[in-house]
């Protein structure tokens, strides 16, 4: 049988109430909390016992303090004097236990533990949350930007939902915290003008709720990934993970060897600046060494085509239509190119097959975006029938024309809708086809005949 | 409205300074207050440190001797003359209610 559990230290800093009740409820299971630090509480298996605990405030104390101050041991000693026996501090954060039954409570004056709250809160808590609330509106400002600029690559990102859940999840967890505080420090001001406590509500479990969802979330993401793209993100929130551990394990060495406050203060400072520095510098380097790796271009089946003393590419990749389901074509050296990258709003596949050789043989290439959800289905067809705004060409009079979407006969291409693009009065070969959930930007490089344009739309429109 | 510090005594802050008369240190206070008062009134250990601090801070008390953590203080004149106003005050209160109640009775 285990002797100890830990459980995650996501408490509301000034929840005095729920800490206390969560660690009594605990002592009368049996567990005994015995070590606060910063990630985890541990508790130790005793007697179930019905004991008091008491969660108080040192605003002079600091979490790179080597161990309490002269001051702080004083006011321990008082506690012990009456029977509150010290379990552990973080940071202006210190609790209590009593075996006693109606043991004299540590404040007894609201006033003053409001005001040594308050004075401790705005030492890390309330900073931490304000600049975390900066962080978090400043994210979601560059992924609305984001979406306007480019929708349709955005939606498609496998990233863009769970940055959302993080961002918004982030967002949350700011507005209940400063949000809770300062009704709570309201109405607790209030309160303590007639000498009465108010108790605090925390948000522990609504915000585990949210981790747990946030790092579901990322597996489902990574899951979805490019392996690729999986591991490099893997990597790179890995050496996140690893600074942030690492950090926290120099601090809380440096405590323990008894080094003073502001050099523990300094030397934490400096190494979070030079390993986020170094992490970030870092993540690119070992981003692209992953990319080369050759295990991922045996998946893609590329080899390389010699021409004229360069270099080129060639690869085999599935794409949904080939020239060679229309025509008769087959070259050796045609390269089958596909992107596609997903999200559950919107499937977005980019394909291309060409030859690098000049060549009189077909080419071509198309973007199919597939999606389940109507205004984004609207939104693919606005975009992909969108003319640009500037001129793209000049007549022989001297006036400027512009690209334009006009219908064509959809039946043809076995398409609800099919577009085709014009300027100057010329047909180009850029068509839009609209099929149930699919909407196609395909440009074959020749003029389809009525039977290519159905053999396309019967493979499009699958 | 706020009451201005100290412009008014707690219970708690009225018998800290009391005890305070003769020199003693903090926990002794934590012994005499309820000692005092039949267990009336106690004083949390937080309360008197934060207490103690802020009436050597107002010049109310004055550290006599530190014998490591063990601090022992004394009343100043200030803190003598707040607990004189402080009782002035509650006699006012206490008199103000006799005549109340007197008048009633008779």
């Amino acid at each position: 049988m285990k002797d100890h559990k830990y459980i995650i230290a996501q408490f509301t800093f000034y929840d005095r109430t729920g800490i206390c009740r969560l660690l009594e409820k605990q002592a009368r299971k049996g567990w005994l909390l015995d070590k606060v630090t910063n990630f985890a509480w541990r508790f130790r298996r005793t007697e179930p016992k019905d004991v008091r605990f008491a969660v108080t405030y040192f605003p002079k104390a600091s979490a790179y303090d080597p161990g309490p101050s002269e001051q702080q041991r004083e006011l321990i000693e008082f506690c012990a004097h009456s029977g509150w026996v010290l379990v552990g501090t973080t940071a202006q954060l210190q609790v209590f236990y009593n075996e006693a039954e109606n043991p004299v409570p540590i404040d007894t004056d609201p006033m003053l533990e409001l005001e040594n709250i308050h004075r401790s809160a705005k030492k890390n808590y309330l900073p931490a949350y304000i600049m975390l609330l900066l962080l978090a509106l400043m994210q979601i400002g560059m992924q609305i930007s984001q979406l306007f600029i480019s929708p349709l690559s955005y939606l498609s990102q496998s990233t863009t939902m769970f940055n959302w859940l993080c961002q918004l999840s982030l967002l949350t967890m700011c507005v209940m915290e400063l949000g809770g505080y300062f009704c709570w420090y309201r109405r607790a001001k209030a309160a303590a003008e007639n000498g009465e406590f108010v108790e605090t509500r925390g948000f522990r479990n609504v915000e585990l709720v949210m981790v747990s969802l946030i790092l579901a979330a990322f597996v489902v993401m990574l899951c979805s990934m490019q392996p690729r793209m999986a591991v490099i993100m893997g990597i790179s929130l890995g050496m996140l993970f690893a600074v942030i551990v690492g950090i926290s394990a120099i601090q809380s060495y440096m405590k323990r060897r008894g080094v003073s406050t502001e050099t523990n203060r300094r030397v934490t400072w400096v190494l979070t600046i030079l390993l986020s520095v170094a992490v970030t510098g870092l993540a690119f380097p070992i981003g692209n060494k992953v990319m080369e790796l050759p295990v991922w271009e045996e998946n893609r089946q590329v080899r390389i085509y010699e021409w004229n003393g360069m270099s080129f590419e060639i690869y085999n990749d599935d794409i949904p239509l080939r020239v060679e389901d229309l025509t008769e074509a087959s070259a050796p050296d045609y390269s089958y190119e596909a992107r596609e990258q997903a999200s559950f709003l919107l499937h977005r596949g980019e394909y291309r097959q060409h030859i690098w050789e000049s060549s009189d043989e077909p080419e071509m290439s198309y973007i199919i975006y597939t999606t389940q959800i109507p205004v984004i289905y609207d939104l693919a067809i606005q975009k992909a029938t969108e003319p640009v705004d500037y001129p793209i060409g000049v007549h022989e009079n001297g006036g400027l024309y512009y690209e334009e979407y006009i219908p064509q006969d959809a039946s043809l291409w076995k398409a609800d809708a099919a577009y085709r693009q014009y300027a100057g009065g010329e047909a180009y070969n850029h068509f839009v086809l609209c099929y149930e959930n699919r909407v196609v930007i395909f440009r074959p490089d020749w003029e389809l005949t009525p039977e290519q344009m159905a053999a396309a739309g019967e493979i499009f429109g699958e | 409205m706020p009451r201005a510090k100290f412009q008014t005594l707690t219970e708690q802050m009225f018998y800290i300074l009391l005890c305070l008369k003769a020199e003693c240190c903090g926990m002794d206070i934590m012994d005499r207050v309820p000692a005092m008062t039949d267990g009336r009134v106690n004083v949390g250990s937080g309360t008197l440190y934060n207490l103690l601090e802020q009436f050597q801070e107002a010049g109310m008390i004055r550290l006599t001797k530190a014998e490591g953590r063990r601090r022992s203080y004394i009343l100043t004149d200030r803190g003598r003359e707040v607990l004189e106003e402080e009782y002035r005050r509650l006699t006012f209160q206490l008199a103000d209610y006799r005549r109340v109640f007197a008048e009633e009775e008779k």
